[in-house]
């Protein structure tokens, strides 16, 4: 495995790591948020903002990451297959 | 195989997911939302039902963090419409469900709840009710309460007579004026108040049998005339109760709650403002949302709108929620649900639905536009 594949599979893996984290944190920050006129504080509000962002990440980034890698590999692999030397047939006199 | 095609290739298969996986991802829950599929509906109506007896006990100790005014109204007001909404699509949730929309509406009625508008005016509405000041904020926690009523919620006898009274002024109030508005705060009408009035007159005469026929047609004669911004379908934000000029553009966030309040009283108006809702969807991979302002205007976010991104409004698109399910626009609802549940981020917790960003309005909000349709005038 390439050093950039086991780049791409680390950030693939934290993002999705920080999107359950950050989710669970305003599940538990929004416990907070009865406060008069229920303004909700800066804070949640920031938290809200950075799972909504890794959220979308996840959501609309990953999907065509995937499927780009995925058919990237089976086309060249299908392609170095073609390509690779042939045993070689015996010949009849053989 | 040649390096290119392979790229290439590639590139069309992630515009595939682009275009198929997000919304596959996000959409499940809409068609459940959509049919009233009561594993959903009455899972967030669990959050909602959580959070009034939060607030109960957090009222009951005076707690310093107690909700109290424009927001809480509001919300308590939205809890009691979509559990009454909940009561009239599942009848055998009514027993369970009514002394919680009859809570909520009470609470909405509270006089705390209005000191905003009390202020605004330096009078309290419910003991001026002779005067010809318009107090349309009120009509919000009037809808709910007639609601509760048209349950047949036990109610106390002093509020139902409370709410009559107020029921007759804003009676008397519309059919004084020449434009069908009446001012939430001096000198300012909003169409969409006076929308939430219309409703609270129909609901009113739905629950006590009273005819409001006459100013009802007289209102929605004017809302035609005078409130809605022919070009578009919008109705203006905000107006002058007496002259009926413009304050403020029309705008997709009115029109949208002014379209759920005619709901109540006037089917035809409701679906001719839903119409010009729907005529202002903006949709990209299965996801949309609904234009703030009329071809022609532009402005930004407010705390009507909420944020305005693209030109499209946090608040126009959940109040179009509740008119493409009411009016039978799947295909807008479902659009419109994915954008919800993306940034509302919906997360089941056991038997518990809710929306993390919303917080108690949004998901109070969510859950009456999530299931309109049970409470549309016939």
């Amino acid at each position: 495995v390439s050093k950039r594949a086991r780049l791409l599979a680390l950030a693939v893996t934290l993002t999705l790591l920080a999107n359950t984290a950050l989710t669970w944190l305003l599940a538990h920050a929004e416990e907070g948020l009865l406060t008069p006129e229920t303004k909700v504080s800066p804070g949640v509000l920031l938290l809200g903002a950075v799972t909504l962002v890794v959220r979308l990440t996840v959501l609309l980034g990953l999907p065509p990451l995937f499927a780009f890698l995925v058919t990237q590999t089976l086309l060249r692999r299908v392609g170095d297959d073609r390509l690779a030397p042939k045993p070689a047939r015996r010949s009849f006199k053989d | 195989m040649p390096r290119r095609t392979v790229v290439i290739a590639s590139l069309l298969a992630a515009a595939l997911a682009l275009a198929f996986v997000p919304r596959l991802l996000t959409g499940f829950r809409a068609k459940a939302f959509y049919e009233g599929d009561p594993t959903v509906t009455l899972a967030l109506a669990q959050n909602l039902v959580d959070f009034e007896a939060r607030d109960d006990t957090a009222r009951r100790v005076k707690s310093p963090s107690r909700f109290e005014g424009e927001w809480a109204l509001v919300t308590h007001q939205m809890v009691a419409l979509g559990l009454a909404q909940l009561c009239l699509a599942h009848p055998e949730q009514r027993e369970r469900l009514l002394p919680i929309v009859a809570n909520a509406a009470q609470k909405s009625f509270r006089r705390e709840m209005r000191d905003f508008g009390t202020g605004a005016w330096g009078e309290d509405a419910l003991a001026t009710l002779g005067s010809s000041h318009g107090h349309a904020y009120l009509a919000y926690p009037a809808l709910a309460l007639g609601m509760a009523r048209l349950l047949g919620a036990p109610l106390d006898e002093e509020l139902q007579a409370q709410h009559d009274a107020l029921i007759a002024a804003y009676e008397r109030r519309l059919l004084s004026s020449p434009t069908g508005l009446i001012e939430t705060y001096p000198g300012e009408a909003y169409p969409t108040d006076v929308a939430a009035v219309a409703g609270a007159i129909a609901v009113h005469g739905r629950a006590t049998g009273t005819d409001h026929r006459r100013v009802l047609e007289r209102w929605a004669t004017l809302v035609r005339e005078r409130q809605v911004h022919a070009p578009s379908g919008f109705v203006y934000q905000r107006m002058g109760a007496g002259d009926g000029k413009p304050h403020d553009v029309p705008r997709g966030s009115g029109t949208g709650l002014a379209a759920y309040f005619a709901g109540f009283a006037d089917r035809a108006l409701a679906r001719e403002l839903a119409e010009a809702a729907f005529r202002h969807e903006s949709s990209l991979l299965g996801f949309s949302a609904i234009d703030e302002y009329a071809d022609g205007f532009s402005g930004s976010g407010d705390v009507d709108s909420g944020p305005v991104l693209f030109g499209v409004s946090v608040a126009a698109t959940g109040f179009t929620l509740a008119l493409a399910r009411a009016h039978g626009r799947a295909d807008v609802y479902e659009r419109l649900y994915r954008t919800a549940e993306v940034f509302g981020i919906g997360q089941r917790d056991g038997s518990s639905f809710r929306f993390l960003t919303g917080g108690p309005i949004g998901n109070a909000l969510l859950l009456a536009l999530l299931t309109s349709g049970p409470e549309l005038a016939r």
